[in-house]
């Protein structure tokens, strides 16, 4: 089963309009989101660092040692997120084979995105 | 590739699977629990976020003792677990009065509602169009309806449902493979080998709850009996709401036989959040979990309003805000289908769908539990057994 098959069929779902902010730099975070539909924006001090599309995995650091979100995620056009929590991000990593692979990997294309723009 | 040798292998964790995966881990059971998706998903039953629920089910007697029961497993589980799950707001059920209520294989589902209700002593009332009017003023009605109310009906939560029965379950132990889908079902005199893209099983007992992918998984001359079938819920929202309250404090759920034919039938629900939730039927075209169509033609939403939700609720407008596709397993007779294999006692197969199922799986899943453990079958689950599906 591919993660990204797996990740897109869960139902808890938000659904953003265009121009909405899903989540600001320095906010609290308890949620990671994977971009269902639409395109979304991620902002790191006012610049554009990437533009995310269907699949992409959002707000995964913060779930991941509790610190404030990295970067900003706007909503370009209309988004449908699916929504992780703490206790599903536990489980998923503990029960999907390759799950903790699959959010390290967008987190390190992440990091090296960001470090170009350096 | 390594092997589990755990006592109970439960194959697919939806409505059925979560249930029986919980009731045996609650037993101390050494049970693991596995799934190709991450329930709860939106690609089988078990969404969507609201399922009715009713205890004089019209479909037939033997489907009461399970709603029952499951009534009292649902506050139990609430209780158990800290979290809502099914909201009492009355279910009503109505039609033309003299007139055919046909569904789910019976011709008079209200009549049957109404007989079985009073058999096994469930409170109910009945109402003529004038008092059902006068309770519940968002309904259009033409006059000559008659209603079954049953205060003690209403609706479950149905990915809270799977949720917070996989939660409790691994509380209890269980282990729960999530992302792993099986190849092969290899039933065998003393238990069964089980292949997935991760592991092989070779579990003392296996129970099959694969849902719409049991006909694929466990082909014999039961489940090639079962029917998949793409079914479409449509949510639209109330645009008169200081006049017409949808809210489940102010609306039931409903079954409405507006005519006597097979597909003038619709149900729906109070607004829990995203709009009142309808939709209908269909009992013609099959599908596969592979092949349907996921997405919803808005065409399909504005078609059921016109034809059903228009005229009858008040300040219920188009188009649709929200609209969601799910699938039927249909075992001949709206039955459902739960026994062991005839030449593999130690696998137990469940189907029980046909679009009635979901309000029925907590008890199914306590039945199942005892099922693997006893070796017997509990009588609640006898007409359920394939000679009786065979016999349909």
């Amino acid at each position: 089963m591919k993660i990204e098959e797996l990740l897109m069929y869960q139902t808890d779902v938000q659904v953003l309009p265009a121009g909405a902010t899903l989540f600001a730099e320095g906010d609290p975070g308890d949620s990671m989101f994977v971009l269902v539909s639409g395109t979304a924006e991620v902002i790191l001090r006012g610049k554009v660092i990437e533009t995310a599309v269907g699949g992409a995995i959002l707000g995964e650091m913060a779930i991941i040692d509790n610190s404030p979100r990295a970067a900003s995620v706007v909503a370009r056009d209309e988004c449908s997120f699916i929504v992780i929590n703490a206790s599903r991000f536990s489980e998923l990593t503990g029960e999907v084979p390759n799950f903790a692979l699959h959010v390290m990997r967008a987190m390190a294309d992440r990091l090296r995105r960001v470090g170009k723009l350096l | 590739m390594p092997i589990w040798r755990p006592e109970v292998l439960v194959i697919g964790l939806g409505a059925m699977g979560s249930a029986t995966l919980y009731q045996l881990a609650k037993r101390g059971v050494d049970v693991v629990g596995i799934d190709q998706y991450a329930p709860p998903h939106n690609l089988g039953s078990t969404h969507g976020e609201t399922r009715i629920t009713r205890e004089a089910v019209g479909e037939g007697a033997s489907f009461v003792p399970l709603a029952m029961r499951s009534h009292v497993l649902w506050r139990e589980i609430e209780h158990e677990s800290g979290t809502h799950l099914f909201r009492q707001c009355g279910g009503l059920i109505l039609a033309r009065a003299k007139q055919q209520s046909p569904m789910h294989e019976q011709r008079d589902f209200l009549g049957n509602t109404i007989k079985l209700a009073g058999q096994f002593g469930i409170a109910h009332e009945l109402l003529d169009a004038q008092a059902m009017l006068s309770r519940f003023p968002q309904m259009l009605l033409s006059g000559d309806e008659v209603g079954y109310f049953e205060p003690g009906a209403g609706y479950l939560l149905p990915e809270a449902c799977v949720s917070v029965q996989l939660e409790l379950a691994r509380e209890y132990g269980a282990r729960v493979h999530l992302g792993e889908r099986v190849r092969s079902v290899i039933p065998e005199r003393d238990g069964a080998i089980i292949e997935t893209e991760q592991a092989r099983y070779t579990p003392k007992i296996t129970i099959v709850c694969a849902g719409p992918w049991l006909p694929q998984l466990l082909r014999n001359e039961n489940t090639v009996q079962l029917c998949v079938r793409r079914q479409v819920l449509h949510w639209f929202v109330n645009r008169q709401p200081r006049r017409y309250q949808y809210a489940p404090e102010n609306f039931p759920i409903f079954i409405w036989h507006w005519g006597c034919g097979g597909n003038d039938v619709f149900y729906g629900f109070p607004d829990v959040g995203g709009g009142v939730k309808v939709a209908t039927e269909q009992m013609i075209e099959s599908t596969t979990p592979e092949t349907v169509a996921r997405d919803v033609d808005p065409a399909e939403s504005a078609a059921m309003f016109a034809t059903h939700v228009s005229g009858r609720l008040r300040g219920i407008t188009a188009p649709a805000v929200n609209a969601a596709t799910c699938l039927y397993t249909n075992a001949p007779g709206a039955n459902f289908l739960i026994d062991r294999l005839p030449d593999s006692p130690n696998v137990i197969v469940v189907s029980a769908c046909s679009g009635h199922g979901f309000k029925h799986s907590a008890a199914i899943g306590e039945a199942v539990a005892e099922m693997a453990i006893t070796n017997a079958t509990p009588k609640v689950l006898l007409p359920f057994a394939a000679k009786q599906l065979l016999t349909d």
